[in-house]
This record gives structure tokens, C-alpha cells and sequence, in this order.
């Protein structure tokens, strides 16, 4: 029989661990249960740091897609990992919306009549709820959750400051306003607008960061875009997409940092990106197109596909035909069902690393507040 | 000098360097091919390697493969650098590709050896700081951690658990999702 391996020295253990993969939390677990030294290591911050620096994108947990269930809005937590850490949203959401999740944590719209939201870091548990300070008769409505640390590389921004956006139409012909949260001063700005030409409304649908803009989808051909740093609003016009339903297009921030936004025009999957050359002149440029009707060809063949998320970083949209929802990834074009059985409206991604040292205790559901 | 390189090669010499390994073993090799090694290439940038570079931490045997890795990847990074100005592009790209599907090749031939010498290869990669050696044989044993439970990891690897009954008990309570 073969001598047993000899005893890896502390610097190759590190080294090993550094590259075991992210996008099966439990594999690293594991790992930090095999001996106090790799316990240590993998419970070590300036290590745990190194691990997210080396790996770069959070990689993609599962999402929260937005369903109904008996005649009110249900959102349901849907990993995309083999053996996960988050525990199903709680019988308490119920009648709740996902908007938004970015840089580890989740916004949900929690209550129509008193226009509550509510931001949830399902790693920590750590959980604030807003009001926000829009009408209850508002036609149009959607909002972003981003962090809010100056320099941070958003690998774990998790228990630092946050800003949350809201983007609404009080009326349909009424202008676009927005308002920015703080959770350092703890209150809303006082809301900034912007004309509305077509008649159109802000689409329930989640936005994209886009550099230090956040831009989100109106119902007429175009793209509200909010700076984040000198709190204005302004709007910007589609690609030509004459077959197009905007209700079904979504906006996204492509690989090289873009605006980018995806719809089906005519049976075809379109992707575009918005590029501004060295003089600011900005141009929409077809990046990929894909044919549908090869791709799913599955369910009614009249029926609609829809466009309804997106994850940054991993460069997957997901797309909706009848109840199933696929996954595509843009790079490689694959389509892949993750699930048959649910409508959902619209998917917020939950992208995130999850690391030893946060693994600690049950995790809090959302509906379990009050 | 030592046995390496005879007077009238004299020439082709100076750009060689003699490794040293533990069991005494001397190794000739290019700069080119040396120099993938971060720790030697600081040898030679500050002029310590007349006589040799001794490398008392690797074997014979370790220091053999190490140095078929990196001639290997030392002429794929030298041919790609030539290839580049003497093909079209799209020859360059075609070129470019079959570079690194052999590399990729010889790669995974490469990693097939047992624990133990895998291990080796770790230690003497860390040692002589080569990034893609290191990246190789770590990511190899990264890999083989993925889906399994610690005590299949201890098997695998020789690990004593030192953790105490109370917290492994702790542990498992804490996280009982990872053991479902």
C-alpha cells in the first residue's frame, strides 16, 4: 500500500482553499469542519478577503422570483446551488414584491397600502424596514438597493451603509420623480423629476447600475436614468426594435460596465448595449441575437416570452415562456429550464459570497419581524 | 565550476543556469525557461547564481517535473511572442489556439501523478513562487475538496481532526443545512 501523503505545510492548505469554487457555498463549509488549522484559515479575514479578491464576481446563490399564490403576490427564494444556506421566504411575505438585489442585499416591497420596503441581507439576518414617501395612488413604481461605502470593490458590503432609489409616476401623465434613502441620515431627499412626454409609467421591473447611474424601464420606449451623484433624472431613447413590447425588455449592465438592455423583437432575443465614444455621443449597438423559437421550444408556441431578469457578473438573463423559466448565458448561448412549475412575474438574482465565518446559526426570515 | 556545460559552450552557457536539487542533483536549464520561477529570477537579477542555485527543499524527482513544466510553458510563451509578427491574424489566432489547447493538454498530463507527488509540486511551486504551477496543482486539489463531507477530506488527505467532540457538536448545530 501506497505511504500516506505527507502533511501539507500551512502556505499550500491557503493556497489549496483559495481555489475551492464559491458557487457551492457548502464545499467551503466543509472544508472549515476538517481540522481546527483549516478552521482557522477559513474563519480568518485577511484569508476570507484574499478568497473574494481572488475570485472577483459574487457568484450567483439563487434568486427571488416574484409568483402569486391564492390571489396575492408570493415571492419565493429559489437557489441555484445544490445544498443551500437560505431557508424559503416565510408564509409572512405574503403579499410582498422583490424589486431589487445588489451588493448582498435584498429590497422587497412589503406592503401596498402603507408603501413599506424593506431591506434584508439574508446572509447576516439583518433586516430595515422604510417608508417611502410616495402616494398610495402611484401608477408607476420601482426601486434599487446599492451600497452605499465610499471605495468599496462590493465583494462584502455586508452591515455598511446602504442608499435605496425609488423611481415613480404618481399619474400617467404626470412627470418621473425619484428620491434617494440614506441609511446614514436615515431620511429621504426631496424628490427630483423629469417630464414625461409619452404618457408612459415606470415599469415594476428591476433596474440596472450602470457606473453611478441606476437607469429602470418606462412602459413607452424609453430608459429613466437617475445619477447617483448629482441626484437628476434624464431619459433615454430604445434601440429600433418595432416588434418589441417594452413591458417585456430589460434593462442591464452588460460585461464592460454598459448600459445594456434585452427584449424580443419579433421571436428574436436581442441584446443591445449602449456605447458612448470619446466625444459622448452614445450609440445602440446589437450585441447578440438569439432565436427563440429554437431555444424554448417548449410550452404554446403562440405564447409570449418575456425577458424578466438579469444577473450582472454571471451574465445570465432569464427569460419566462408559459410557467417555465430558462436561464440563458449570453457568452456561451446556453439555455437551461430551472423551473416548470411557478409563473414568475419578474426575478431578482441573489449574488453574494458566503463564506465560513457567516455561517453561523439559523438564518432570520424576513417575515419574521415585526 | 562544476560538471555543467563544457569550455567551447561557452557561449550557448551564459544564458543557462544550473539548479541544484537536494539529493545533489544538477540540472541545466535556459534563463527563459528558469526565470518562470519568481524566487530564481530574483537570484539572477541580483547575480546569486554562479555555481549554481541550490534548492535544498526539492528533490531530484520533484525538481525534474517542475522543470519539464516549465520549459513547456516557457516555449509557448516564447513562440506565441514570435508567432505574433510573422502570421496574419487570423493565422495568429489559429496559431493561438492550438497553443493553448496543447498546453491544456500537457496540463492535465501533467497532473496525473499521485497525492504525494502532487503534493511535492505544491511545496516546490510555493517555494520557487512559479504562479501557474502553483494555480495548476492547487486548483487540482481544490477541486477534489468539492462535494465532499470533512471526513472523506481527512481520509483523502491525512488529517488528524483535532476538533473536540463539543465542537464538532457545536458545529454540526449550527449548521445543519450543510449536512442534509
Amino acid at each position: 500500500m501506497a505511504p500516506p501523503p505527507p502533511e501539507l505545510i500551512p502556505d499550500a492548505v491557503e493556497e489549496i482553499l483559495l481555489r475551492v469554487p464559491p458557487e457551492e457555498a457548502v464545499h467551503l463549509l466543509r472544508a472549515s469542519f476538517v481540522c481546527k488549522r483549516w478552521r482557522r484559515i477559513l474563519t480568518n479575514q485577511a484569508f476570507l478577503r484574499r478568497y473574494r479578491e481572488f475570485h472577483g464576481t459574487p457568484p450567483l446563490l439563487g434568486f427571488i422570483g416574484n409568483s402569486s399564490l391564492e390571489g396575492r403576490y408570493a415571492p419565493c427564494f429559489v437557489p441555484t446551488t445544490a445544498v443551500s444556506p437560505f431557508p424559503q421566504l416565510s408564509r409572512h411575505c405574503r403579499g410582498s414584491w422583490a424589486l431589487d438585489c445588489r451588493h448582498g442585499r435584498v429590497l422587497l416591497y412589503m406592503s401596498a397600502m402603507e408603501k413599506d420596503l424593506l431591506v434584508w441581507d439574508p446572509v447576516t439576518g439583518d433586516r430595515r424596514r422604510l417608508r417611502v414617501p410616495i402616494s398610495s395612488h402611484t401608477v408607476g413604481f420601482s426601486a434599487a438597493v446599492l451600497c452605499a461605502a465610499a471605495g468599496c470593490d462590493h465583494l462584502d458590503c455586508h452591515g455598511g451603509p446602504f442608499f435605496v432609489v425609488v423611481v415613480w409616476n404618481e399619474e400617467d401623465r404626470d412627470p418621473t420623480r425619484a428620491s434617494a434613502y440614506s441609511s446614514e441620515t436615515g431620511a429621504w431627499s426631496a424628490a427630483t423629476s423629469v417630464a414625461n412626454a409619452h404618457r408612459s409609467r415606470i415599469l415594476t421591473k428591476r433596474g440596472a447600475l450602470v457606473g453611478n447611474v441606476m437607469c429602470f424601464t418606462l412602459s413607452v420606449g424609453s430608459i429613466v436614468v437617475y445619477d447617483l451623484d448629482d441626484h437628476r433624472l434624464s431619459l433615454i431613447g430604445w434601440p429600433h426594435m418595432p416588434n418589441a413590447r417594452c413591458v417585456d425588455a430589460q434593462p442591464m449592465t452588460m460585461e464592460d460596465g454598459s448600459l445594456g438592455l434585452a427584449a424580443v423583437d419579433a421571436s428574436r432575443l436581442c441584446v443591445w448595449s449602449r456605447n458612448v465614444d470619446a466625444n459622448g455621443a452614445a450609440t445602440w449597438v446589437q450585441r447578440r441575437v438569439i432565436g427563440i423559437e429554437t431555444m424554448l421550444p417548449i410550452g404554446d408556441p403562440n405564447s409570449l416570452v418575456d425577458v424578466i431578469g438579469f444577473a450582472e457578473g454571471a451574465g445570465i438573463i432569464f427569460v419566462k415562456r408559459d410557467v417555465s423559466t430558462f436561464t440563458i448565458e449570453l457568452k456561451s448561448g446556453m439555455v437551461r429550464k430551472i423551473s416548470d412549475d411557478v409563473k414568475f412575474y419578474t426575478i431578482v438574482p441573489f449574488m453574494s459570497f458566503y463564506t465560513p465565518d457567516r455561517a453561523n446559526g439559523r438564518l432570520p426570515l424576513p417575515g419574521e419581524i415585526n | 565550476m562544476a560538471s555543467a556545460g563544457s569550455g567551447d559552450e561557452k557561449a550557448a552557457a551564459a544564458a543557462m543556469i544550473t539548479l541544484i536539487s537536494s539529493d545533489n542533483e544538477k540540472f541545466e536549464v535556459t534563463e527563459a525557461t528558469a526565470t518562470l520561477s519568481q524566487t530564481i529570477r530574483h537570484m539572477i537579477e541580483d547575480g546569486c547564481t554562479d555555481g549554481g542555485v541550490p534548492l535544498p527543499n526539492v528533490t531530484s524527482k520533484i525538481l525534474a517535473r517542475v522543470i519539464e513544466y516549465c520549459k513547456k510553458h516557457a516555449t509557448a510563451a516564447a513562440g506565441e511572442e514570435g508567432s505574433s509578427s510573422s502570421f496574419s491574424d487570423a493565422a495568429f489566432l489559429e496559431v493561438d489556439r492550438a497553443f493553448l489547447e496543447e498546453l491544456e493538454e500537457f496540463d492535465d498530463a501533467f497532473l496525473e501523478v499521485d497525492r504525494a507527488t502532487l503534493f511535492d509540486l505544491i511545496l516546490a511551486a510555493n517555494y520557487l513562487d512559479i504562479k501557474g504551477l502553483l494555480n495548476l496543482t492547487c486548483q487540482k486539489v481544490a477541486d477534489s475538496v468539492k462535494g465532499k463531507t470533512p471526513e472523506q477530506i481527512r481520509e483523502m488527505y491525512n488529517i488528524v481532526n483535532d476538533l473536540t467532540p463539543e465542537e464538532e457538536a457545536e458545529i454540526r448545530r449550527e449548521t445543519q443545512w450543510a449536512f442534509e
